[in-house]
Formats: structure tokens, sequence, C-alpha cells
């Protein structure tokens, strides 16, 4: 591959600069802006897909500047984060389209164009995030990912909207505070903020400092990934924001969080130099991420929030998934955060849209629409299934992996429980499907102009029966246990990155 | 991964014919009883998936197949329950996942453990989760509240399929997970089953209650012919899985003709049905005498082969012989309910819907006939072989069993529902799960109050504890 | 000496705790936020002294403190200056909504 450890610089910096001058270019060509918000959003698309191809090689290591690992900030990607960069990749193309697709001949609405640099800000932070190799660099965009997020949750500046952000702020600036409290012990304890050169002196901190590094690190990581019990503010937020902005929070962002979360919990908190076992808190704290998800989504009668409270219960999953602290687990968790960010993606799209169509959140008033948009309601069948866990689509794939990794380490009560949630998670899900197929010819709902982006929602609503065919692509399986073996031993990632420091 | 998924041998070839006689007979019936063209069309097409994914379970090859394709045929049960009870349907399907948790932790424990492949038993260990988790589907006592319920009140064709097919695939389960060897918590299961099923079963009002709790009596025989663990055990567990799933498809098709013709299912409506149904009344009386074990039945050779595999186990079988008199009970109330007594108005059913629901009746019965002619084939093709199925000690054990029982309903019969109450409060003791995610989830919606300053002493405080934790 | 920026630090981080926590005006809230923040910062700050040492500004004049925590914290005030700002944009936008800035008022998103 051609210069493959620029991929990732260029996808941080292209959407960051895009974002400027797209905002710019409304000013001078207000007509031509939403094909050229489109075309950036190819663009990144393609150069954070490059990076991904270019990582799940192997390690890709950029010294920004020329500065060595002990000076500068390295950009570092591995096979790991190759995964979360293509959820990157194709979630944030799949909702900066569903955004800016329908952009008419006279020009973005107002709306619209104040909104495309924020969007494209907040791809470049992830990207950032996803691809950093420093502590310092990763609070920094974490935090420009923050504000991009608060600002796109409260855009519609309807009170529900301004309520979320504003909750959303504040526990989120928590958040940061508790990162910033632990990178700064880490750096008392350290004297260094790289990650590999930090992993390498970890052990020589003393064993109460790390604790409390690692109790701020997990709850601020936690704040921003909507982990129980810092969850409070994602079924405000994720239900409010408008539905492209909602595709992103929900499909990607968290996922980010809990890529920095796996990151820096197994280079930084190793249990055998720590003295304490982070994989076992991960776990409990999993454990009642999954219930209170599910739990809470029944009942629920607006459809955004009900796929709020789903998304909770799924990075209960991941957190299972790494809480059994093998590399069968983290694979896992891997496949079930990619299956979940394509389908939660693809379900809040369909649900903005049935939205706007019956002019209302409530998935009560959907009565028929299924049957009016066939296609789209078999692809909304689909995601839902396959959040569901239904084999064989491709989401039941990711648990099973999880459960297997469970019963590994002989924890049967986790490995029901995992499953259980798909049980669980029938008794929101189904109704809001019966609803959409209702034969009921008197209550149908009439609706008001089309679906909007319908073949988006097609392609992704087959995303699931794609991914029921990875039983069959041993490949794939091999890819992602060897993507968690990066994540168990540590010293491979120190190892690829120090040993590309020799000049 | 790479190896084969489907496996044939003989003890599957039996149980994928009798899904297909049973999936054909009910395709017949269903264009009689569905009122409404799309619960037709969508009853058609829901069978065809059903078809194709028990076909799938049963010549699967390793536990992990077996199991989508159970998921995939309780999916499509689900739907076709969904045709006319959405409730009951959604019930369903729950409580199913929630043994499909148990029986998926199994499975990934056998994966790890090596006992992936149905062919070999599964580890000891495992063996209460593989219990729990099949135990749900194939209505183990205190995991069997959702049988009466569910087979009670789906479309009749459907619940033929459940009580006929979809309940044997948990005894499948058992046969490929267990060792072969007696085990006695799975006999005394399957006795007390037995038991319990006969006995509720006669207290019943409404007939296809009774037919789904004979349904959970005739799964004991199974389950404890299962536990035996001899071969001859296997073979009378599969037998009488075929002759029981032909047998209750007739009758829950019985079920549905009786409730289009008098427009209730309730004991209390019926009457007089042999003279204005006399085609459904002589293969009722066919299906009852099979199922009660007369001599020259079907029912008669698969019991006898159950009662030779269970030979060493005197108690057990004792329960099973009680349990034959309870059925008797139950058959000769529906017999004489719905047959029999002062002819209630009956509604017109059109001839043709009538003439389609008595065929898909008589399809079952040209499968069941070569079974009770040539009662030693089956045993032969499962491997069994020289059992005496007709000697005069047996004949004249099943004659008076059936006697008993006609004795004793007609002592009864002014009585049909006794302590009905109290029955049903303990049978549904086990259905907490819908109550306990109910109130699980009003607690948990509670906790996300609005209240700001809340959610974030929530954080800090998780965050100090977390500290605290680290740091012991 | 490093004792005493500690409990400084705990001091300054408890009252901001305390202020989020207990005062019921949005304004406060976001005021012990910045707080908790000047807290954090402060400590990191303490702990790049060097006895003896000077700004770590070229040309040096005998030994210079740790310059990259002084980095870090200028990033960290330019974000918490941002978030601050957004905070009040938000809580300005609310208030022509609930007209109140009492934050047990916003409550419209539950369960």
């Amino acid at each position: 591959m051609i210069f493959p450890n620029y991929w990732m610089l260029f996808s941080i910096l292209f959407p960051m600069t895009a974002a400027f001058i797209l905002q710019l270019l409304h000013h001078f060509a207000p007509s031509k802006t939403g094909g050229w918000i489109l075309l950036s959003c190819g663009i990144t698309s393609l150069l954070t897909f490059g990076a991904a191809v270019s990582a799940s090689s192997g390690v890709r290591v950029l010294r920004l500047g020329g500065w060595g690992a002990d000076l500068g900030i390295l950009l570092v990607s591995d096979p790991l984060s190759a995964v979360f960069l293509f959820i990157s990749a194709f979630g944030g193309a799949a909702a900066v389209w569903a955004t800016f697709s329908n952009i008419s001949k006279s020009g973005p609405t107002a709306e619209q164009w104040r909104l495309c640099g924020l969007f494209f800000i907040l791809w470049a932070s992830l990207n950032g995030i996803l691809t950093t190799g420093d502590l310092f660099n990763l609070f920094v965009f974490f935090e420009i990912l923050a504000v991009a997020a608060y600002v796109l949750t409260g855009a519609s500046k309807t009170r529900e909207a301004l309520e979320a952000g504003l909750k959303y702020l504040v526990l989120g600036t928590v958040g940061a505070l508790l990162i910033l409290l632990a990178t700064s012990m880490l750096y008392m304890g350290g004297g260094i903020l790289n990650f590999a050169l930090l992993s390498s002196v970890v052990g020589g901190i003393p064993r109460g400092a790390l604790a409390v590094a690692a109790g701020f690190m997990i709850a601020g990581l936690g704040l921003k990934m909507g982990m129980v019990p810092f969850h409070f503010w994602l079924p405000d937020a994720h239900s409010s924001a408008s539905t492209g902005v909602s595709m992103l929070l929900s499909g990607v962002v968290v996922k980010a969080s809990f890529y920095s979360l796996l990151r820096v919990t197994t280079l930084l908190f190793p249990a055998e130099q720590a003295g304490f076992s982070i994989p076992d808190t991960l776990l409990v704290l999993g454990l009642l991420s999954l219930f209170t998800g599910h739990l809470s989504a029944q009942r629920q009668t607006s459809i955004k929030r009900m796929l709020a409270w789903s998304t909770v219960a799924h990075m209960g999953y991941l957190l299972i998934g790494i809480g059994c602290a093998s590399p069968l687990g983290v694979a896992g968790a891997l496949l079930h955060s990619f299956n979940h960010a394509a389908a939660k993606t693809a379900l809040f799209l369909g649900a903005g849209s049935f939205s706007t169509l019956s002019g209302s959140k409530e998935w009560r008033s959907f009565t028929g629409l299924g049957r009016r948009f066939p296609r789209e309601g078999a692809a909304f069948l689909l995601l839902a299934a396959s959040i569901i866990g239904l084999p064989p689509l491709g989401g039941f794939w990711g648990k099973w992996m999880i459960v297997l990794a469970a019963m590994e380490k002989g924890r049967w009560m986790t490995a029901v429980a995992v499953e259980l949630g798909t049980a669980l998670s029938c008794v929101y899900y189904v109704p809001v499907l019966f609803r959409l197929f209702s034969p009921r010819r008197s209550e149908e709902t009439v609706p008001v102009g089309v679906f909007h982006s319908g073949m988006l929602f097609f392609a992704l609503g087959m995303t699931p029966l794609l991914l029921a065919l990875f039983y069959f692509v041993p490949s794939l399986y091999e890819y992602l246990i060897a993507a968690g073996e990066w994540v168990v031993s540590p010293a491979l990632y120190r190892d690829a990155v120090l040993g590309s420091m020799v000049p | 991964m790479t190896e084969p998924f489907f496996v044939v041998a003989a003890e599957r070839v039996l149980p994928a014919l009798l899904a297909g006689a049973l999936v054909a007979a009910a395709a017949v019936y269903g264009e009689g009883y569905f009122d409404a063209v799309e619960e037709r069309r969508a009853f058609r097409a829901l069978l065809r998936v059903f078809f194709f994914s028990v076909i799938g379970a049963v010549f699967s090859s390793s536990w992990l197949v077996f199991f989508v394709f159970v998921e995939i045929s309780t999916v499509a049960l689900f739907l076709m329950i969904a045709i006319q009870r959405r409730d009951v349907a959604e019930g369903y399907l729950q409580i199913q996942l929630v043994g499909a948790s148990f029986f998926l932790a199994g499975i990934a424990g056998a994966s790890i453990m090596g006992g992936a492949l149905l062919s070999s038993p599964v580890p000891r260990v495992l063996l209460p989760l593989f219990i729990l988790g099949l135990g749900v589907k194939a209505a183990l006592p205190g995991l069997h509240f959702w049988l009466p319920e569910v087979h009670g009140t789906a479309p009749a064709p459907v619940s033929a399929l459940l009580s006929g097919f979809a309940v044997k695939l948990g005894v499948f389960g058992f046969l490929a997970a267990l060792p072969s060897e007696p085990h006695s918590f799975l006999l005394a299961a399957g006795a007390f089953m037995a038991l319990w099923g006969a006995f509720r079963a006669a207290l019943q009002p409404d007939v296809k209650r009774l037919l789904a709790y004979s349904t959970m009596s005739q799964l004991g025989y199974i389950v404890a012919a299962a536990a035996a663990g001899s071969q001859v055990g296997t073979a009378a567990a599969i037998f009488h899985t075929a002759v029981h799933g032909l047998v209750k498809g007739m009758l829950f098709f019985c079920a549905g003709i009786l409730e289009k013709t008098y427009g209730t299912k309730k004991f209390s409506g019926l009457g007089g049905g042999a003279a204005a149904l006399p085609w459904t009344f002589f293969l009722f009386v066919f299906a009852a005498a099979s199922l009660l074990g007369l001599p020259g039945t079907p029912g008669f050779a698969s019991k006898g082969l159950i009662k030779e595999a269970l030979h060493g186990f005197s108690p057990i079988s004792l329960c099973l012989l009680a349990a034959n008199v309870g059925t008797a009970v139950s058959f000769f109330k529906m017999g004489a309910f719905a047959f029999g007594g002062v002819q209630k108005s009956p509604r017109k059913i059109l001839q043709g819907r009538l003439r389609l629901m008595n065929g898909g009746m008589l399809m079952l019965v040209v499968f069941l006939l070569p079974l009770g002619l040539f009662p030693g084939w089956a045993p032969s093709f499962l491997g069994v072989e020289g059992i005496r199925f007709y000697s005069f000690a047996k004949c004249a054990e099943s004659l008076s069993v059936a006697l008993a029982g006609a004795l004793l309903f007609a002592a009864y019969r002014k009585k049909p529902g006794f302590a009905d109450a109290l029955l049903r409060r303990i049978d549904e003791a086990g259905s907490c799960f819908s109550c306990v995610s109910e109130r699980g989830g009003a607690f948990v919606r509670s906790v996300q109050s609005g209240f700001l300053r809340g959610y974030l002493f929530a954080a800090v405080a998780t965050a100090l504890l977390l500290m605290l934790w680290f740091s012991r | 000496m490093a004792v005493m920026s500690f409990l400084t630090v705990s001091l300054l981080f408890a009252l901001g705790l305390f202020t989020v926590l207990s005062r019921r005006n949005v304004f406060k809230t976001v005021i012990g936020l910045t707080l908790m923040e000047s807290a954090v910062l402060l400590l990191l700050i303490s702990w790049a002294y060097i006895p003896g040492g000077s700004a770590p500004i070229l040309p040096l004049q005998g030994k210079g403190v740790d310059p990259l925590p002084h980095a870090f914290t200028l990033t960290a005030i330019v974000i918490g200056a941002c978030d601050i700002a957004l905070a009040f944009a938000f809580i300005m936008k609310l208030n022509r909504f609930e007209r109140s800035v009492n934050v047990d008022d916003f409550r419209r998103l539950k369960g």
C-alpha cells in the first residue's frame, strides 16, 4: 500500500480543514456547497477506509514532526484500531449522507450549513481518537469530539434537545475532568505521556497512584461511553438529537470511547503490574449496563429513546466481552461493535425517516408503514432481528463469541445473561415490528412525503445478511482473534511502536 | 467450522418423516381453517420456513447448527401463532429465548470442552445447563407453565405443529446430550410429567387445553424413555415421538374443526358432534384409541416399546400406567362432551372447508396406519429387534386401563373443573419472567429521574468507589 | 511543600464538587465544574515545579521547570473555557423556554 503511515494523518487533517472551508464556501457559492459537502464526505470516508486497510496488516506508526516517542506525538494504528476505523468510515459516511443528501438546488438550508462544519470536526476528532498514540492527544481529541457532539445534540434547539445537550455537557465535562485527573496522576507517576513508553514504565508507578488513576480513568471514559452508572446522559442526548447526529453518536462515537477504554486499560493498567483486575470490574459494569439498558427500553413510547437505551445495553455486551480477558472475548466484542454500529446507525436512520413520515416520534404512530414501504420495512425487520440477536443473522455471532469466551473462563451465569439479553430485547422490539407491519387498514397512518434516504437504508439493512455469512469466512474470525491478541498482550504494541522508533 | 453441517442417520430420518407428514397435513388443513386470505398466505409461507428449519435441526451435526435451526423454527412458530394471537405469541417467543439462553451457554461450554458434535454426549458438568435449556422446550415440570396457555390458544394447525413437533426438538436434544446410562432426575421428571399432565388434562374445561396437558403427559413418557439411557429407550422415545406427533396433530385438527363448528373451545358449548361431523368423529375415535394404546393401534406398539425400555424401573412404569388411566379419562371426556350428548347449535361451515380439514386429518391417518399394522418396522429401523408386541398380558393390560378410565369418567362426569384455580396457580408459578422484567424495568426507569444533580452524584460516587475498590 | 499543594488541590476540588452537587442554580453548577477543573490543573502545575527552577522559556536561566504540564494546562484551560462558553449558551437558550435557571426544573426528559 502506498504511504501506509500517512492515511491516518490525512484522515484527521482532511475533514478538519474541510470543515472550515465548507463553512466559508457557503458564503461565496451557496448553491455548490451541497455537492462539496458530499464530495468531502466521500473523500474523508475513503481516507479513513485507507487508514483502516493499512492498519489491518500491521502496526503503522507516524512520528509527527519527526519527534521521537519521548518528545513528540505519535499516531499509531494497529489491527485493533483498524476495526474501529472501518466503523468510522462507514458510520460517518452514512450519517453525513443521511443529513446532507437532500440538499436542494438553491443550496443547503440554514440548519444544514450551520452544522456541516461540525460534522466534519466530529469525524476528524473521531479518527484522531482512534489513531493517537499519546494520552495528552487523546484528551484533546476527546474534548474536540465532545464539544462538537454537545453542539450537534442541541442543534435543533427544541426544549428537549437543549436540555439533553446541557446534561450531556455537564456530565461530559465531569468525564473530561476525571480523564484529566487520571492523566495527571499517570504523568506524575511515569513522567511520560506516550502510550508505548508509559506502558513500559507503568511497573514503577506506586500501586496506590495507579489505582487512583485507573479508577478515575475508567470513570471518565465510562462517562464518555455510556457505561452504567455513567449513562444518564445517553438516552436523553441520543433521542433528542436529529437523525444524522443520532446515527453518529450511537453508532460511532460510543465505539470510539470504547476503543480508548480498551487501549488505555490494557496498555496502562495490566493486571500483573497493577495488582488489581480491571477486566473483572468491567465485567460487572457490563452486566449492569446490559440489564439497565434492556429493562429501561421497555415501555418507551419514543422510538429513538428506545434505541438509545438499546445502545446502553449493547455497550454492556462489549464490556462483558473485554471483561472475559481473553483474545476470544475481545474478538467477540470487536465483532459485536461492528455489528451494532452497522445496525444501530441504520435503525436510527429508519426511525428518523419513519418519524418524518408519520409526523411523530412515537412508534405507535407507525401503523402500517412497513407495508407501505416494503423494502424499507423489510430492512428494518432484518436490522431489528440482527440487533435482538436472532441467529443466523449477523448480530448473533458477536454474542456467540462472547458467550464462548465467558464459558471458557467458567462464568456460566455471565454466558446465560448475555443471551438473556436476546429475550429481553424481544420484549420491546417485537411490538414495534408488529405495529410497522400491522394489517389493520383502518388505523393505518397516512405517510407525509417519501422515505428519506431509502436506498441507503435498504443497503444498510442488508448488512445483517452479509454478516450472517461470517460463520463461513474463517479468515475474518482469525483476524479478529489476532486483533484480540494485540489487546491482551500489551507487549506486542509496545515492541512494535518502540521498535519502529529506531531510525 | 469446516466440519459438515449435516449428518444423516436412522434415528434422524424418522423425525424428519414426521415433520414432513405434519407440515403437509397442516398445509391442507390450514387452507380450510383460516378465514382470511392473508392469514392463509402467511401460514403457507411460514410453514415452508418451519419445514426447512426443522429439517435442518433434525439433520444437524453440531450443537451450534442445531441451535441456529431451532431458533429459526421458534421464530417461524412465533409468527404463526401471531396470525391470530399476538400476546400469546410474544410470551411464547420470550420464554423460548430464555430457555435458549441456558441452552446456548451449555453449547458454548460443550464447544470449549470438546463435545461440540451431537453424536457425542455432553460433558457431565454441563448437563444441568442443557437440561434447563432444553427443558423449557420439552416442558419439564417447573418449566412447563407456558405450554397450556400457548398450545391451548394458538390456532389449531399451529398447535398441531407445536405439540406434534416443536416440543419434540427438546427431546431430541436430550437424546443427544445424555450419556448412555439412566438419568434418575429425568426419569423422575418424566414420571411426574406423565401423571400431572394426564390428571390435569382430565380436569380442563376447554378442549384445546385438555390436549395441551395431554401433550405434557405424553412428553413425560418420551422423556422417561429417553432417560433410560439404553438403545431400546432411545428407539422407544423416537417411536413414541412419531406416533404421538401424528396422533396429537389429528386431535388438534379435530379440536379446530369443533371450534369452527360450535364457535367455542369450552366443553360447555360443545355437544352432539357425532351427528353433525361424522367423518371427524370417526377420525377422532381412531386417534383417541391410538393415544390410549388400545391393541392394534400404533400407540399400543409405541407404549409397549416404552414399557420394554423401562423394564428395570418399576416405580416409573407404575406411574406411567396410572397416567394411562388419566389419559383414558380425558379422552373419554373429550369424546363424550364434544361428540356425544345433546346437540348444541352447530354453525354451517362451507362443505369445501370441512372437507379440507378432514382431509388433513386423513393424511395423518395414512402415515399412522402402517405404524400400527407393522409395529416391528419402526423399532427395527432404529436398530432394536425382536420385540414381542402382542401378548395376552399386554393386550389385557391396555384394555383394562381403558376400561378403568371409562369407569372413572362415568363416576365423576358431573364434576368437570375440580380445584382448577389452585392447580392453575401452581402451574403458573414459573411464569415470572414477564413480571420480573416489568418490575425491573419500572425500577430502572425511575432511576432515570431527570434530576441532573442525581446523575452527577451517581457518577462521582461511582468514580470514588472504583478508586477505593482498586486500591484495596 | 508538596503536601501544601495537595491539600489546596483537594480543598478546591471538594469545594467544586460541593457546589456542583448542592447548588440548584445551574450557573453555580458550571462554576463548580470550573473549580474542579482548576483544582486538577493546579495539581498538574504544582507537580511540575522543581525547587529553584525558572520559567521554561528559552534561553533558560538555570534550571527550568518541567514544560510539558504547562503546555497541557494551557490546552486544558482553553478547552475548559470553550466548554463553559457552550454551557452558558445552552443555559441562556433553555432559559428562554423554561424561564428558570434552577437545575431541578430541567426535567422534561426522564424515564
